[in-house]
C-alpha cells in the first residue's frame, strides 16, 4: 500500500478489500462448479434450475458488492429491482409463446403430412398400408 | 467517497431522494433500461428456442460449437469445449475485481493505486475483446466438415447460413455477443478516458474520485451481463 493514503476509513479500508476478495472467490468457485457441472451433468430441468440459481447467486453479488447497491438506502434499492418485474412478465409471456408456435408448427407438419398421404392414397387407390414418415420426399416420384 | 448528505438536513428535498448523486442515479437509471434492453435479447433467444425444440427442430448443442481453446486448438488439435468460453468469463470477473479495487483506491485518495488498479482493468477488458474476436473467428469460419444444409455443403455461419444448428443460433449469437462486446468496447475506452484522468490529476484537484465509481458502476453492469449470457447461451 502506499504512504501517501490519506484514510477516512478507521482501518484503511482493509475490511472493504477483504469484502472484495471474498466476493471475487465466491464469483470464481461458482463459476468453475458451472463448468464442472456442464460436462458433468446431461441436460434436463434439474440441471437448468441449478444453472439459474447459481447465476442468481452470482448476480446477486456483482450487484449487491461490486455495484455497492446492497449498502444504498432501502428506497434505491427498491426503485431498481421492482422494474425487473417487467422482465419477470415478458420471460413468462415469451415462453409461453415459444411454445404455443412451435406447437402450431408441429400441428401444421403433421396436418400436412396426413393430407400428402391421403391424396397419396386415393390417387394410387392404395390402402395404407406404408406408414412411411418420409411421405413428402416420396411424394414427387408418385406424381 | 460516497455522496456527502447533511445528517441534519432533515426537511423533504433537502436530501436527495436515494441519498445518491445525481450522476449516480443517472448512471444506475441508464443500467437498468440497458439490463432491459439486454433481457429482451436473452428472453427472445429463450422464446425462438423453445418454438424451435417444441416444433421438433433440434437446437444448436453449445458445447459441440465452442470447442476451440488457444494453442491446443492450433498445434495439439485438441478440443475443449466451453473452456475458452470459461476463461473469457473469468477475465471479465477479475476486470470487475480490479475495477471494484480502484474504486476503494479512490475513496482513500490514493492517485497511485487508482492508476495502477485502472491499468489492470483496461488490459482484462481489452484481453477479454481479443479473446471475443478469436471466438467469432472460429464460429464464422466454421468447421473442416462442414454441414449438410438442403443439399449444399455449409461451413461456418453468419446471418444467413448456419451449420451448426437453426439460423437464430447464429443469428441470436451474433447480436447478443455483439452488443455485449460493443458495450465491453466502450467500457474500455472509458476506463482509458478515466485513466487519463486519474493520472493528470483531475480527480486530485476536484478533491474526490467519484468519476471512477460512476464507470465502475457501468464496468460491473458489463460484467453481469456477461455472467447471464455465458450461462443462458453457452451452458444451457
Amino acid at each position: 500500500m502506499a504512504a501517501d493514503t490519506t484514510t477516512h476509513n478507521h482501518d484503511g479500508g482493509a475490511s472493504t478489500r477483504k469484502k472484495i476478495y471474498m466476493t471475487t472467490l465466491i464469483l470464481s468457485v461458482l463459476t468453475a462448479i458451472e463448468f464442472v457441472i456442464a460436462y458433468a451433468m446431461g441436460p434436463g430441468t434439474a440441471r437448468l434450475s441449478i444453472f439459474l440459481i447459481m447465476t442468481l447467486i452470482k448476480a446477486f453479488y456483482i450487484v449487491s458488492v461490486f455495484m455497492h447497491l446492497g449498502s444504498e438506502v432501502k428506497r434505491l434499492i427498491w426503485g431498481i429491482l421492482i422494474p425487473f418485474g417487467f422482465i419477470v412478465w415478458l420471460l413468462i409471456a415469451l415462453s409461453k409463446d415459444g411454445d404455443h408456435y412451435g406447437n402450431n408448427a408441429l400441428k401444421d407438419a403433421n396436418m400436412k403430412r396426413q393430407a400428402v398421404e391421403s391424396t397419396h392414397g386415393s390417387n394410387h387407390g392404395e390402402s395404407k398400408t406404408q406408414d412411411t414418415p418420409k411421405t413428402e420426399e416420396a411424394n414427387p416420384s408418385g406424381h | 467517497m460516497a455522496v456527502s448528505v447533511d445528517p441534519k438536513a432533515l426537511v423533504e428535498g433537502e436530501r436527495p431522494l436515494f441519498n445518491v448523486s445525481y450522476g449516480k442515479l443517472m448512471m444506475w437509471f441508464f443500467l437498468v433500461t440497458d439490463a432491459f434492453t439486454f433481457s429482451s435479447f436473452l428472453i427472445s433467444y429463450g422464446s425462438h428456442r423453445i418454438r424451435s425444440v417444441v416444433s421438433g427442430v433440434e437446437w444448436a448443442r453449445p458445447e459441440e460449437v465452442f470447442t476451440h481453446f488457444p494453442v491446443l486448438y492450433e498445434y495439439f488439435h485438441i478440443h475443449a469445449p466451453l473452456a475458452f468460453v470459461g476463461l473469457m468469463t473469468f477475465i471479465l470477473i477479475i476486470s470487475s475485481v480490479t475495477m471494484v479495487l480502484a474504486v476503494e483506491a479512490g475513496h482513500r485518495k490514493s492517485k497511485k493505486e487508482v492508476e495502477k488498479w485502472m491499468i489492470w482493468t483496461i488490459v482484462g477488458g481489452i484481453t477479454f475483446l481479443l479473446c471475443q474476436a478469436y471466438e467469432w473467428y472460429h464460429f464464422i469460419i466454421g468447421t473442416e466438415g462442414g454441414a449438410l444444409i438442403n443439399g449444399t455443403l455449409v461451413h461456418g455461419a453468419n446471418l444467413k447460413i448456419n451449420e451448426y444448428g437453426p439460423q437464430a443460433f447464429a443469428d441470436f449469437f451474433f447480436f447478443v455477443t455483439g452488443f455485449h462486446g460493443l458495450h465491453v468496447f466502450s467500457g474500455v475506452i472509458i476506463n482509458i478516458v478515466i485513466y487519463f484522468n486519474a493520472a493528470l490529476g483531475t480527480y486530485e484537484k476536484r478533491g474526490h474520485y467519484e468519476m471512477v465509481e460512476k464507470v465502475g458502476l457501468y464496468w460491473h453492469f458489463v460484467d453481469l451481463v456477461w455472467v447471464f449470457v455465458f450461462t443462458l447461451f453457452y451452458l444451457i
